[in-house]
C-alpha cells in the first residue's frame, strides 16, 4: 500500500482526531504538535497558566491562518516561538497596570500554592529561585527562557523579541545579575 | 570572558528553567490541547471565544461609556480602529509594488522595492502579501483598491493628498542630463536648441517640457531652451539614440550613477531634480494615518541601523539614494 509522509505538525493524533472531520484533525494535529512546549515556553515569560494558553493559542490561531506560507519546521518553530513570547510580554506587561490587576482579578500562579503533585519537593527547592525569578521584567524572562531554556542564540533571540542585539545582551546580564543579588539576599 | 562560576551559575539557571516550566503541565486554568484546538476552529469558524467573559464585557462597557461621554461632551471622532489595527488583526499586510525598475525580473522578481517591502513587512511582524500594480494605478482609490501600502517609485504620485497618505521619502532618486562623452557641451544651457531624449511619462520628460510641478529633494534647474524633444520608452532606447548621434543629450529616468559610470557618458552638473520617493496608503477606506505613522517609524529604524542604506548600496552600484545625492 502506499505511503504519504504527513508532516509532523500536520498529522492527526489521538482517537478525538479520528472521530472529527479531516480539517479537525489536521488542526488538532498541528495543535498537539507544538502546544506543551510553547505553553512552558509563554509560561517561564508571563508567570500564569492561563495567560500562557492564551498567548499561545492566539500564536497557534495565526499560524494556522498563514502555514502556507511558513516554509519548513525550523521556520515555523521560531516563528511560533516570536508571536507566542511576544504575545506572553504584552500580556504580563498588561498585568503589570492597575488596570490588568482590576481586570484579571484571578489569582496569580506565583501567589498560589505549589501544586500538589510529585514534582511538590523539587519546586520547593527552587522556591528563593522562583522569587527571584518572577521579580524579573518581562521582557528579561523572555531573553533569558529563549536563549537559556529555548536554545536560542542571542543573535536569534534578539531577532525573535525585536530589539537590538546590545538590548538583548543587556537584559541577559541585567537578569544574571539581579537574580544573582536576589539570591544572595535571600540567604 | 564568563568564568567557571558563570557557567556554573548558567546551568543551575537552567535546571531551574527546567523545572519551572514543566510546572505549568500541573497548574489549575490550563486547557488541553484539544480544548485549545476547539477553541481554534471556533475563532476560525465564527465570532472569538473568550476565556474571562465577565471582563471583556467590562472592557467593552468601558469603550462604550468612553465613547459616548468622549462624542458627547468632547465632539471627538470615535471611529474605533484604523487600518493599522486592521492589518494587524488580519496578520498581513496587502503591498503594491511595480513590475519595472526598481525591480527587474530578470531571474526572478527582485529589486528594491520589493527588499523593502519585506524588511517592512518583517519588522511591523506582519507577512507580506505582494501585488505588482502599474505606478500610474497606485495614484487614486481605484487603483489602490484592495492594497493596504504602495511603492509607486514615483513622487509625482505622492502629490494628491486627497487620495494618499505618504510617508517621509525612503531614498531619492537623481534625475541628470546626460551626454555623450564625444560631446562639446559643457554647461546645460550649451544644450539650449537641441534634441533631448526622455522616457515618456517621466519626471524628466515633465521637467523638460517645463514648468515641472513634481516634488524635489533638490532644487530644480531651468531646462534647455528651445529644444525638440524625443519620446521614448526606456532610458536604453533614449541612450541608444544618444550614442548614434540622433540626439544631444538624455535625461535619465532610470539610469543611476552607477549605471552612468560604465557608459561613454557624463552627466552636466549635478540632478536637474531629485524624486523623493515615499510610501503611500489610500485615504478611501478606513483611516491610514496609523499605519503610515508606524511605516515612518519603521523607516526610521531602519535609517539608524543602517540597513536602509544597506539595500540601497545593494540595488544601486554602491550608492546610498536615502539622501539626496550628487554625481
Amino acid at each position: 500500500m502506499a505511503t504519504t509522509t504527513i508532516p509532523r505538525e500536520l498529522a492527526p493524533m489521538g482517537e478525538a482526531a479520528r472521530t472529527s472531520s479531516p480539517a479537525d484533525a489536521r488542526l488538532e494535529g498541528f495543535v498537539a504538535a507544538h502546544y506543551d512546549r510553547l505553553v512552558r515556553l509563554a509560561f517561564l515569560v508571563c508567570r500564569d497558566g492561563p495567560d500562557a494558553a492564551d498567548a499561545v493559542q492566539a500564536g497557534l490561531e495565526r499560524a494556522w491562518k498563514q502555514r502556507a506560507a511558513l516554509r519548513d519546521d525550523a521556520s515555523l518553530r521560531s516563528w511560533l516561538d516570536r508571536i507566542v513570547v511576544r504575545e506572553a510580554i504584552r500580556v504580563s506587561s498588561r498585568r503589570r497596570t492597575l488596570l490588568g490587576r482590576i481586570l484579571g482579578s484571578r489569582q496569580r500562579d506565583d501567589e498560589a500554592p505549589d501544586p500538589p503533585d510529585t514534582r511538590a519537593e523539587a519546586a520547593l527547592a527552587w522556591t528563593d529561585v522562583r522569587e527571584a525569578y518572577g521579580r524579573l521584567s518581562p521582557d528579561q524572562r523572555a531573553v533569558v527562557a529563549l536563549h537559556l531554556w529555548a536554545g536560542y542564540s542571542v543573535q536569534e533571540t534578539a531577532e525573535l523579541v525585536g530589539a537590538p542585539i546590545e538590548t538583548v545582551r543587556s537584559r541577559l546580564r541585567l537578569a544574571r545579575e539581579r537574580l544573582r543579588q536576589d539570591l544572595k539576599d535571600d540567604r | 570572558m564568563r568564568s567557571d562560576d558563570d557557567e556554573l551559575f548558567d546551568a543551575t539557571l537552567l535546571s531551574f528553567l527546567d523545572d519551572e516550566a514543566a510546572r505549568v503541565d500541573a497548574l489549575p486554568g490550563v486547557p488541553s490541547a484539544l480544548t485549545v484546538t476547539t477553541r481554534v476552529a471556533r475563532r476560525l469558524e465564527g465570532p472569538p471565544t473568550y476565556r474571562q467573559p465577565f471582563a471583556v464585557a467590562g472592557v467593552l462597557a468601558l469603550v462604550v461609556i468612553s465613547a459616548l461621554w468622549l462624542s458627547t461632551f468632547r465632539g471627538v471622532d470615535t471611529r474605533p480602529s484604523g487600518l493599522l489595527t486592521e492589518v494587524i488583526d488580519r496578520g498581513y499586510v496587502r503591498i503594491a509594488i511595480r513590475e519595472d525598475f526598481p525591480q527587474s525580473v530578470a531571474g526572478g522578481l527582485g529589486g528594491f522595492d520589493l527588499d523593502i517591502a519585506h524588511e517592512l513587512s518583517r519588522r511591523l511582524d506582519l507577512r507580506p502579501e505582494l501585488a505588482i500594480r502599474p505606478p500610474e494605478q497606485m495614484t487614486g482609490p481605484e487603483g489602490l483598491a484592495g492594497v493596504d501600502l504602495a511603492l509607486p517609485s514615483d513622487g509625482r504620485t505622492s502629490a494628491d493628498e486627497g487620495a494618499v497618505v505618504a510617508s517621509s521619502p525612503y531614498y531619492h532618486w537623481p534625475v541628470f542630463v546626460v551626454v555623450a562623452d564625444t560631446s562639446s557641451a559643457t554647461t546645460r544651457s550649451d544644450l539650449d536648441g537641441g534634441a533631448l531624449c526622455a522616457v515618456d511619462g517621466s519626471a524628466g520628460a515633465d521637467w523638460l517640457e517645463g514648468p515641472y510641478a513634481g516634488p524635489s529633494s533638490t532644487p530644480v534647474e531651468a531646462p534647455p531652451r528651445d529644444i525638440s524633444m524625443q519620446l521614448e520608452a526606456t532610458d536604453r532606447d533614449c541612450l541608444a539614440a544618444l550614442l548614434a548621434g540622433e540626439i544631444d543629450a538624455l535625461v535619465t529616468t532610470t539610469l543611476n550613477p552607477a549605471d552612468l559610470a560604465v557608459r561613454p557618458v557624463r552627466t552636466l552638473g549635478e540632478a536637474v531634480l531629485t524624486d523623493p520617493r515615499s510610501i503611500l496608503a489610500p485615504r478611501a477606506g478606513i483611516d491610514p494615518a496609523g499605519l503610515i505613522a508606524e511605516v515612518d517609524r519603521v523607516l526610521s529604524e531602519m535609517r539608524t541601523d543602517g540597513s536602509l542604506v544597506g539595500f540601497s548600496q545593494n540595488r544601486f552600484g554602491g550608492h546610498d539614494l536615502t539622501v539626496p545625492v550628487t554625481p
